[in-house]
């Protein structure tokens, strides 16, 4: 049993889930990646102590609006973050994403070197979970 | 009863109506030019009051008036009436009645000849508006109609006969029925009589929709304007309508013309908001994998390999910039930038701003420095546009100056009653010559020595933007700068009160 907090991905993008995932992996996370939301659901069954879910928008099988509305419902997932990590940064997009559920918005593309620092500002309770400051270093791949 | 038999064959051809009215008052005899001349039939009129069959209770508002509703005369009587016909329609009458006594003088009945005059009245009347009114009339633009006070036709114009596709004279006498559309000639009916009540001018009846009916029976929508005219015939309605088929045809034109443009809007729309997630979603992957390679996570670096990732990793970065900058091009193209001109805290988005871009200023080494009012300062203008304007200002002066300071700086001046607010952002970097201003604000164009592009990192496209920022904000960038010496922009909008 590893306790380092975890974190579920959702995103369609093998690449982009590749590189939230080697990212978090170094700042000491444990993470978890789901193509869809639906995907992302059955994770969440195995996983209800989630530290926090980053999850895209445009997905098929199951958006990321779809799935926040089915995420919220549940009472037993109440008390995790959900975040939207998304390409979708048009006027209005965060506005509307954030109506839909989220408890943060975050722009693709992402710049390593400020997005975990972003991310703990966006969920605070991240970073007490993460016991860091946004640098890496607990992590297994992390070198200092 | 053979003395009745032989009025009745009298009667029955007498080119007046022939009434004949029993003691009660009550129809006891119809002939048939009444039945013709009133519409109702024999079977219909007896045992009925002659009042009640050729007046309707409405009419007595309109002063119409045929035989006394007071019961029989004992003197004979001779009057001109108004008499309403089965389809409604009215007619002028000429009625005379004559009691008909017994040997004793008890009265049996009376005896009414009612003759249509209504042709021969008209005939008069259109004579009369005619000589008085046609070369004043054919002068107007509009086509003239004139009516009398039982919905006939007494004059129209030649304006008014081509409209309608009528030959000269051919409607007068006519019912102003004949102009009207089926579905609306029952309810015009009511409205002219009560227009004729109380009558007054009354313009254009915009929003209504009315329409004519040609000769040839096709329908065009017209505008109507109605006003009295008091004459020795009495007080006839005269109505001015305007055939407008063209400007609906216009309107419908304009209307689809909106619609397909709205669609092709839409579409747009869409098309700028896939291409900015499908263009974002691989530069992710070029910025995010570049930069974990540029802290190191997956391993150490060669001198060369940072120096070429950080080439990478510029080059992503420009090219976001890149999208983010023809998105909003795009949008402003289409005329899809929704601008909310509501009153901004001009110290408070300068504040913003300086906040923003004190980082990259101090990275090198300059100062920002904030000249702004004691009190708030409030122009009415679009927030996120405002704020992007100044960004990209004051972007430019960090990237053009290698000493110094960058300032942004809130003034106000009054002209002509009016408050104004001037933004402008000062530097003391290279400058841009004379000739060199001119072109500032065209698309992919960067000032200046090749040398200088190459230091300087820039789309070609922020100062564009501004340009066409400002011109949808309904102003424009103004620019003083002397080379070696530094650069102002500046923007002016119209102060506002607090929101």
């Amino acid at each position: 049993m590893s306790t380092a907090p975890r974190v579920l991905v959702v995103d369609d993008n093998a690449i982009n889930l590749a590189l939230m995932t080697y990212l978090l992996d170094a700042y000491g996370f444990e993470t978890a990646a789901a193509g869809n939301g639906e995907e992302a659901l059955a994770c969440l069954a195995d996983w209800p102590d989630a530290a926090a879910v980053l999850c895209d928008i445009q997905m098929p099988v199951m958006d990321g609006y779809e799935f926040a509305r089915r995420f919220r419902a549940h009472p037993s997932w109440a008390g995790i973050p959900l975040v939207a990590v998304t390409a979708l940064a048009m006027v209005g997009d965060r506005e509307r994403i954030l109506a839909a559920g989220f408890d943060a918005y975050l722009a693709k593309p992402i710049e390593p070197q400020t997005f975990l620092v972003s991310l703990f500002d966006a969920v605070p309770s991240l970073r007490a979970a993460s016991a860091g400051d946004g640098t890496p270093g607990t992590g297994k791949d992390a070198r200092p | 009863m053979a003395s009745t038999s032989l009025f009745e064959r009298i009667a029955e051809d007498s080119p007046d109506g022939v009434v004949l009215l029993d003691e009660c008052g009550l129809i006891t005899f119809w002939n048939r030019t009444a039945e013709q001349m009133f519409g109702h039939r024999r079977e219909q009129a007896l045992g009925q009051r002659l009042d009640d069959l050729l007046l309707q209770p409405s009419d007595v508002d309109i002063g119409a008036a045929t035989a006394s509703g007071a019961g029989l005369q004992r003197w004979p009587q001779s009057y001109e009436a108004v008499a309403r016909c089965a389809d409604g329609a009215l007619l002028y009458v000429n009625a005379a009645s004559r009691p008909i006594v017994d040997t004793d003088g008890a009265l049996l009945g009376e005896l009414y000849n009612l003759a249509d005059v209504t042709l021969p009245k008209m005939r008069r009347d259109a004579q009369l508006i005619e000589s008085r009114y046609r070369e004043l009339l054919d002068s107007m633009p509009d086509a003239i109609v004139i009516v009398n006070d039982i919905g006939r036709i007494v004059f129209v114009n030649a304006q008014a006969e081509a409209m309608f596709g009528y030959g000269p004279h051919e409607l007068v006498g006519a019912s102003l029925n004949v102009l009207l559309p089926e579905r609306y000639r029952a309810s015009h009916g009511q409205h002219r009589e009560r227009y004729m009540a109380h009558p007054h001018t009354r313009p254009m009846g915009r929003g209504l929709d009315l329409f004519g009916l040609q000769k040839g029976g096709d329908e065009f929508p017209v505008e109507i304007s109605l006003s009295p005219l008091r004459t020795d015939v009495g007080t006839l309605g005269m109505s001015a309508i305007r055939d407008i088929s063209e400007r609906r045809r216009v309107e419908r034109a304009l209307e689809e013309k909106n619609l397909e443009l709205e669609r092709a809007n839409r579409s747009k729309d869409r098309f700028l908001a896939t291409m900015s997630h499908e263009l974002r979603t691989p530069l992710n992957a070029i910025i995010g994998f570049t930069g974990i390679l540029l802290m190191r996570l997956p391993g150490p670096l060669t001198a060369d390999q940072e120096r070429q990732l950080g080439m990478v990793q510029s080059s992503g970065r420009h090219l976001l910039s890149l999208i983010n900058d023809l998105l909003d091009l795009a949008k402003i193209g289409s005329g899809n930038v929704h601008m909310q001109l509501l009153p901004v805290d001009c110290n408070l988005l300068v504040d913003e701003v300086a906040t923003t871009l004190r980082p990259s200023a101090s990275a090198k080494h300059l100062d920002m420095t904030l000249d702004l009012p004691d009190d708030s300062v409030w122009v009415l203008a679009d927030r996120r546009a405002l704020q992007q304007i100044l960004i990209n200002l004051a972007n430019n002066a960090i990237k053009f100056t290698e000493r110094g300071e960058v300032s942004i700086a809130v003034r106000v001046h009054r002209e002509a009653d009016q408050e104004w607010v001037t933004l402008a952002v000062t530097d003391t970097g290279i400058g841009i010559c004379t000739e060199d201003q001119a072109q500032l604000f065209q698309a992919f164009t960067q000032v200046g020595s090749p040398a200088l592009h190459a230091r300087v990192e820039g789309t070609g496209l922020g100062l564009y933007l501004c340009g066409k920022l400002a011109a949808v904000l309904g102003t424009r960038i103004d620019v003083s700068s002397q080379l070696g010496q530094g650069s102002s922009f500046s923007v002016t909008l119209p102060g506002s009160v607090s929101g």
